[in-house]
């Protein structure tokens, strides 16, 4: 096992070193013109030229290609005294720790990958990513979990009922999950949560997300009674109806008792419940940032309830595909000799499900979660852009937009790596849920 | 269960004809009319080229001209008279489709003059835009899957055939690494301005160009692999392994890391540029890993058939083996691949429309009238028509791939 | 002793339903099994054996599948119930605990995520009462099942074990909650023979210690010699006869009986062909049974070879001249590769074989799985390249050839495999998929003349003209195994390996298409290998044969001499493990089974 994660480690290292290529020669193989940006309109021949020679674009590709590898690795030479190369040691480029001398001008440093600097702010890249990822993580981290949870359930219960009412109306959520574009659903989401929901009913956000809370929670409940007690039943829809109705009331009565414990004591003690809702895109104003900073008293304010909407957009995909995965993975292996194996015993259906069943059907629910997870972070780019989210897909549109190359490289970069690592984990991961790949 | 695939085929039939004649079922220019006892049929000209121009009496005319006032010895009009680069300027604003198109002294139009899905803030019509955007979506869908699903299924076959027992002549190797550079010389490098020039002229000339490049960079390698096959056999020179597979699904690992909708959008952005061809070869370089993944594991599965066995035992040929036992087999797979290909690739290219990047600027497009949407949310026609009309396109697809999977392996 | 009712079945009809029709599985089936008595179920695929098995269990999947009528009376000890008609958490208490279930596929039939031990635990907590160590109760039946290393076991995953510890694993689990009923579907089916014989052994045991009723199904009328009381065998979902077995085997009554048991090749004699059930009986359109002859043994007698004959046919097939030289050859297959494709360890299917043919004879080459007979056949048509050794076909050292010359060479060897649902292409029809290897071969100049040997070909293997056209999946697996064997011949080959060639098929159509080959080979003068792991079809086949073991080879003469005297430990173990299904063999259990009782 541990040599299979040392191997898998190695070829993850391998791998990445090929996405750096091809993502250096992808943004380079046209070269664009950053000097006339840095120098503005009214810079000379002269400083264009300079500027041009700062950044090294007067070099032939494979050299720079060479010096962009230099720079993210983390041990590096550097030329310490000849201060006009583009290796020279530069102690406010970067902290690093100097190993040994290379020879009399040459030394080798130890030091993080170093991303270089925005074109356009000259702020380091790898500090705007810094400061943009947390809140793409977390929007990513948060749809992922509504997607898999609600996923799995839902397609247990589809798979269980086969061809029940339900049974098709998750394929049909499913069919549509998958086919609405992000940003179209984005759009409709924001329109009905933000911009509709607000006018008609003057409501904030928290009740809506708990009335959706209710209704997951009765479904799950109802699912959970239908397959302990073995009969096949209708589905309770006046039950539905209550919870949900109850989940808004809790909602409600959070909210009240927020707003009024925080009027009373002019602090924040009940996050998330701001007594409005601003979106972007539909027709209010505001921001998606999610913590904000009091510029009176430089203390960061979270705004928990903006995430609602940009989570429910982004997991409406891997919900639908989490769904379906399961569902005919659990057809699939229902059929399997060893769960009639199970059946012979003389286990419970419940039992068969879940301990026989589910572990078996998991696996490729597993991949596709995993494998989700990493592209949620491409994925955002859409529905950050249409709630105006400040994250990492944002700052990529932006800095594309305004041919930031150094900034869209690294975020690029930053991406993959993340792919990688969820890759090489969930292999790892399969060797867990699955004994079988244990020993290949 | 079987679900038929019929319904979806036709809708998509139908809708692939009607834009494709969109020019004739709603235009502001004439199907056909006489003047000057000259016959014109402009609107049968836009199916080709929506940009033409007609030159009567000294006057240029294009898709902008007041067609409509004009005097005509004899005229046929299309069926809904309003094109999808004019703009009527007495309904601009965003008009909704639920009030009746006027003329700017506020008499309503003809029925066949209304614009029945609204118009944006120029006055353009939106239904003959939806058209338009309908054809270039799916123009962009076909020819960047096939580009995709052509790289993809030969690197699979290739990698999932071969495995890593890919015997090749220690000659041969060494002479294709050293032709690799006259090749590349001769091929692309000094024929570099006649590619670009050939794609400044047109995308058509440009394709001829760089395809006469490629064929004189296989020509080149062909010539070395031959003379270091004759070495090999003068000399017995011995064979070395060569792990093409490993070779290729590492390639196919690194490309899949990086999500093609950010290989896409940052590098059509880079490009500067803003063309078609460049939109459809990055879409189609960015989506073939998934292709050549499906075809090796369908290749290796296949490969073990006892089917695939008998035939090497009968004494079949490997190309044969590849073609017609192997490939011909995994199509049902391919297939299914090959229309959610088409599904996320028309996403990708609807998503870039409507950010703005990659999208040639004034190209029509349902991304496009989505973004407008998106800027002045009070006009709902924007969004959901585009919208449903993007919807339907890519549920299309995915459906026809998830009924053919179904077909394929009855449970 | 007296005998107590266990499991009454009354008039059983379970039927699937599909869109397009009702299939009738178990049509009118009844029989009663008793306390300490072993009923066998015989028939031949598609004949209802294990539906009927699975109704008794309530695990028929449903829909397509439901019991229509009849009923199914368990005696438990708290009284009678009717299993036809229990909804399924009623029916889970009687499950495991008082009818217990083995089924086919080791394989397959333990879930791959839980441990051996976990599996056992878990269905001794299930019906068991507080108070038990179940963990020590598990380890107990492990060691009661005979499993070497019980601890061990305990803590394996399924994939970990070989397949006779699997089923002994499964034999554990339906043990754990002393079932006084078990039912047994084809439990060592997928298993070698020497393994089998164990197992069978095993049962027997347990079955004595615990006084149960066992439902014991096979397609395999030799191992039920080896261990029921009773058997019943089925055809088309129907019952056509039951009793004793003793009398079943003696004095067969019902024509397809007779056919059953005259068609399965027979170690002791040798016969010039095999009978089969169309020897016994013919069905009209409407479904009767149109009998024939009545007597087993005259059939026999009529078809047996004189040993002179015998005796002139091995002498004539040692004077050919030798048709195909191994030497010492050797097969690896890499187990670990590094980064690089590079191998770091072997395995060595084949380890150093020599052997020869000589034209016109049948070379028989059996052994247990994994002993690299396949591989062996494989090798020798280079479909697998061989890691040393030479193969002189015809004086041509075939190891040598190029791509294009073994192309070449193809044309005179060629292999029938085991699996005739997946040996032919899905996507192409009969006669194109004969004519293909015609056409690559120049054999006859035009496709005409082609067509009319390939129609000529499926004639001769009892096809029709109009399957030219068709697809495979239209026929059934023996008529796909004809369509193979008329491809090999398409190419009029002088050498034919069988690998496996009828392992997969029924025993009725195993005998039909035997005949054939041995029709084939006088007809067009053709040698043979015949490769498989079944010891009384080797015999019947061939008339030298080789015994195989991990890689090497342990004996090689002629197949009587080895058969009545085997000079190798191994083929002697291999030979005693046949169940041989000879009365003599039932006259022995019977006693054995009557002195335990005794002794009890």
């Amino acid at each position: 096992m541990f040599r299979y994660i040392l191997r898998r480690l190695f070829y993850g290292l391998l791998v990445l070193f090929g996405v750096v290529t091809i993502v250096f020669f992808l943004f380079n193989f046209k070269q664009g013109d950053p000097s006339l940006m840095l120098g503005g309109q009214n810079a000379n021949k002269e400083i264009l030229e300079s500027i041009r020679h700062d950044l090294g674009l007067d070099l032939p590709l494979l050299l720079r290609y060479g010096l962009y590898l230099n720079d993210l690795s983390p041990i590096s030479v550097y030329n310490k005294n000849f201060n006009n190369s583009h290796i020279y040691l530069d102690s406010t480029k970067y902290s690093y720790v100097k190993l040994f001398d290379w020879s009399e001008t040459r030394t080798a440093v130890l030091k993080y990958p170093y991303l270089r600097r925005s074109y356009s702010t000259d702020r380091e890249v790898s500090d705007i990513i810094k400061s943009t990822l947390p809140d793409t993580a977390i929007l990513a981290i948060a749809s992922i979990v509504i997607a898999t949870i609600l996923g799995i359930f839902l397609g247990v219960f589809a798979a269980l009922n086969k061809g029940s009412f339900l049974d098709n109306s998750s394929i049909v959520f499913g069919v549509l999950g998958m086919s609405a574009p992000s940003y179209l659903s984005g759009i409709i989401i924001a329109w009905v949560g933000g911009n509709l929901w607000t006018e008609v009913t003057s409501l904030p956000m928290l009740p809506f997300f708990f009335l959706l809370l209710g209704l997951c929670f009765s479904l799950i409940l109802n699912f959970k009674k239908r397959i302990r007690s073995e009969v096949k039943k209708r589905m309770q829809w006046s039950g539905i109806l209550e919870m949900t109705v109850k989940g808004f009331l809790l909602g409600m009565a959070i909210w009240l008792f927020g707003i009024i414990l925080n009027g009373f004591t002019g602090m924040t003690i009940i996050p998330g419940v701001s007594s409005y809702m601003e979106l972007p895109g539909t027709g209010l104003e505001g921001t998606g940032v999610l913590a904000e900073r009091d510029e009176w008293t430089r203390e960061y304010k979270y705004h928990w309830d903006r995430l609602i909407l940009p989570a429910i957009t982004l997991g409406i995909r891997p919900l639908a595909i989490v769904m379906q995965l399961t569902r005919s993975s659990m057809l699939d292996v229902m059929s399997q000799d060893y769960v009639r194996t199970a059946k012979a015993k003389g286990v419970s259906s419940f039992r068969v499900i879940f301990k026989h069943t589910l572990k078996n059907a998991l696996n490729p629910v597993v991949t596709a979660v995993s494998g989700w997870f990493a592209s949620l972070l491409a994925g955002a780019v859409f529905v950050e852009r249409v709630f105006d989210w400040d994250g990492i897909g944002n700052q990529l549109v932006n800095s594309v937009l305004g041919e930031d190359l150094p900034v869209a490289m690294g975020i690029t970069l930053v991406i993959a790596v993340f792919f990688v690592v969820i890759n090489i984990l969930v292999d790892v991961l399969y060797g867990f849920l699955d004994p079988r790949v244990r020993i290949s | 269960m079987k679900k038929g695939i019929k319904w979806h085929l036709r809708i998509l039939l139908i809708l692939l004809l009607v834009s494709f004649f969109a020019p004739i079922i709603t235009n502001n220019k004439p199907i056909y009319f006489k003047l000057n006892d000259i016959h014109h049929f402009p609107a049968f000209k836009d199916l080709i080229n929506p940009n033409h121009t007609i030159i009567i009496d000294g006057r240029v005319l294009n898709s902008s001209s007041d067609w409509r006032n004009m005097k005509y010895q004899s005229v046929l009009w299309a069926p809904l008279r309003n094109g999808a680069m004019a703009r009527d300027p007495h309904n601009q604003d965003f008009q909704s489709p639920l009030k009746r198109s006027v003329y700017n002294d506020g008499k309503i139009k003809e029925i066949t003059s209304q614009h029945i899905l609204g118009t944006d803030r120029q006055g353009h019509d939106v239904f003959a835009q939806l058209l338009s955007g309908i054809k270039y979506s799916l123009m962009i869908g076909f020819s960047s899957i096939i580009l995709a699903a052509a790289l993809g299924i030969l690197l699979g076959a290739v990698s999932g055939f071969y495995q890593n027992v890919y015997k090749i002549g220690k000659g041969a190797l060494i002479a294709i690494c050293i032709s690799l550079l006259p090749a590349w010389f001769y091929g692309f490098s000094i024929r570099s301005y006649a590619i670009i020039d050939g794609f400044q002229e047109n995308a058509i000339n440009g394709t001829l160009q760089i395809l006469f490049s490629l064929l004189i960079f296989v020509g080149i390698i062909k010539i070395f692999t031959w003379l270091g096959k004759r070495i090999d056999k003068a000399f017995e020179l011995g064979f070395i392994n060569f792990p093409i597979d490993n070779f290729i699904t590492g390639i196919t690992e690194i490309f899949s890391s990086v999500p093609s909708i950010i290989i896409v959008v940052t590098v059509a952005a880079i490009t500067g540029g803003k063309s078609t061809l460049i939109l459809i070869i990055l879409l189609g370089l960015s989506s073939w890993p998934v292709f050549a993944r499906i075809t090796r594991g369908e290749v290796l599965r296949l490969k073990g058939m006892p089917y695939i066995e008998s035939a090497t035992a009968l004494g079949i040929k490997k190309s044969k083996i590849i073609t017609h036992h192997i490939l011909i087999n995994a199509m049902p797979t391919l297939t299914v691949a090959i229309a959610f290909g088409f599904g996320s690739v028309l996403l990708a290219e609807s998503a870039l429309s409507f950010l703005n990047i990659g999208v040639p600027d004034h190209t029509i497009t349902l991304g496009a009238l989505l973004r407008s949407g998106r800027e002045h949310i009070q006009a709902w026609w924007l969004i959901v028509f585009p919208g449903a009309m993007i919807f339907l396109l890519i549920y299309l697809f995915n459906q026809i791939g998830d009924r053919i999977s179904e077909r394929s392996n009855p449970v | 002793m007296g005998k107590t009712p266990l499991l009454e079945i009354k008039n059983l009809v379970t039927e699937f339903h599909t869109e397009d029709e009702i299939i009738p599985a178990v049509n009118n089936v009844s029989f009663t099994l008793h306390r300490g008595e072993t009923i066998g179920i015989v028939g031949e695929s598609g004949s209802g054996k294990s539906v009927t098995s699975l109704s008794a269990m309530g695990l028929i999947q449903s829909p397509p599948g439901k019991i229509v009528a009849g009923n199914i009376q368990l005696h438990s000890t708290s009284g009678v119930v009717d299993l036809a008609n229990l909804p399924n958490s009623e029916m889970r208490k009687y499950r495991g605990n008082e009818i217990a279930m083995i089924f086919q596929e080791p394989m397959t039939s333990l879930n791959p995520v839980y441990t051996c031990g976990n599996q056992v635990v878990e269905a001794i907590k299930l019906h068991q009462k507080g108070g038990v160590n179940a963990k020590e109760k598990a380890l107990q039946l492990f060691r009661e099942v005979k499993l070497s290393r019980p601890n061990e076991i305990f803590k394996s995953y399924p994939h970990e074990i070989s397949g006779g510890q699997k089923q002994r694993v499964m034999i554990a689990m339906a043990m754990s909650c002393e079932p006084s009923i078990l039912i047994a579907d084809e439990p060592t089916t997928a298993l070698d023979v020497t393994v089998q014989k164990e197992i069978l052994e095993l049962m027997n045991e347990m079955q004595y210690k615990k006084k149960m009723g066992i439902l014991f199904i096979t397609h395999d009328l030799g191992v039920i010699a080896e261990l029921a009381d009773k058997v019943i065998v089925m055809n088309k979902g129907r019952i056509v006869e039951s009793g004793n077995v003793l009398d079943i085997f003696s004095n067969p009554q019902h024509p397809y009986t007779r056919g059953l048991l005259a068609c399965r090749p027979t170690l002791k004699r040798r016969l010039k062909s095999l009978p089969t059930t169309s020897t016994f009986m013919t069905q009209n359109n409407d479904g009767s049974i149109v009998e024939i002859t009545d007597d087993v043994q005259s059939v026999l007698d009529k078809l047996e070879l004189s040993n002179e004959q015998v005796a002139n046919r091995i002498k004539h097939v040692l004077s050919q001249r030798t048709i195909l030289k191994v030497q010492d050859l050797k097969t690896y297959f890499p187990i670990n590769n590094n980064f690089f494709g590079k191998p770091k360890r072997w395995l060595r299917a084949v380890d150093g074989v020599s052997f020869e043919v000589f034209e016109g004879e049948t070379l028989g080459l059996v052994g247990e799985s994994g002993c690299g007979k396949t591989t062996l056949g494989r090798t020798i048509l280079r479909l697998i390249e061989p890691t040393s050794g030479s193969i002189q076909y015809d004086g041509i050292e075939i190891t040598e050839l190029s791509q294009s010359e073994l192309r070449k060479m193809r044309k005179n060897i060629q292999i029938i495999f085991q699996d005739p649902y997946s040996s032919l292409n899905p996507r192409m029809t009969i006669g194109a998929a004969i004519m293909e290897p015609m056409r690559v071969h120049g054999i006859f100049d035009n496709d005409v003349d082609r067509k009319d040997y390939v129609i000529a070909l499926l004639k001769r293997v009892s096809m029709k003209e109009a399957h030219f056209y068709r697809y495979p999946h239209e026929f059934s697996g023996g008529q796909r195994q004809r369509i193979c064997i008329a491809r090999a011949l398409a190419v009029k080959p002088r050498f034919i390996i069988c690998d496996e060639s009828v392992s997969a098929l029924d025993v009725s159509v195993q005998a039909e298409v035997l005949n054939l080959l041995n029709e084939l080979r006088d007809e067009f003068g053709l040698t043979y290998v015949f490769i498989s792991h079944d010891l009384s079809v080797v015999k019947y086949m061939s008339d030298r044969m080789i015994v195989m073991n991990k890689g090497k080879v342990e004996e090689i003469g002629i197949a009587d001499e080895i058969y009545a005297n085997p000079k190798n430990a191994y083929t002697k173990k291999l030979i005693d493990s046949i169940p041989k299904g000879e009365i003599e063999d039932i006259k022995a259990h019977l006693k054995r089974k009557e002195e335990r009782q005794i002794v009890i």
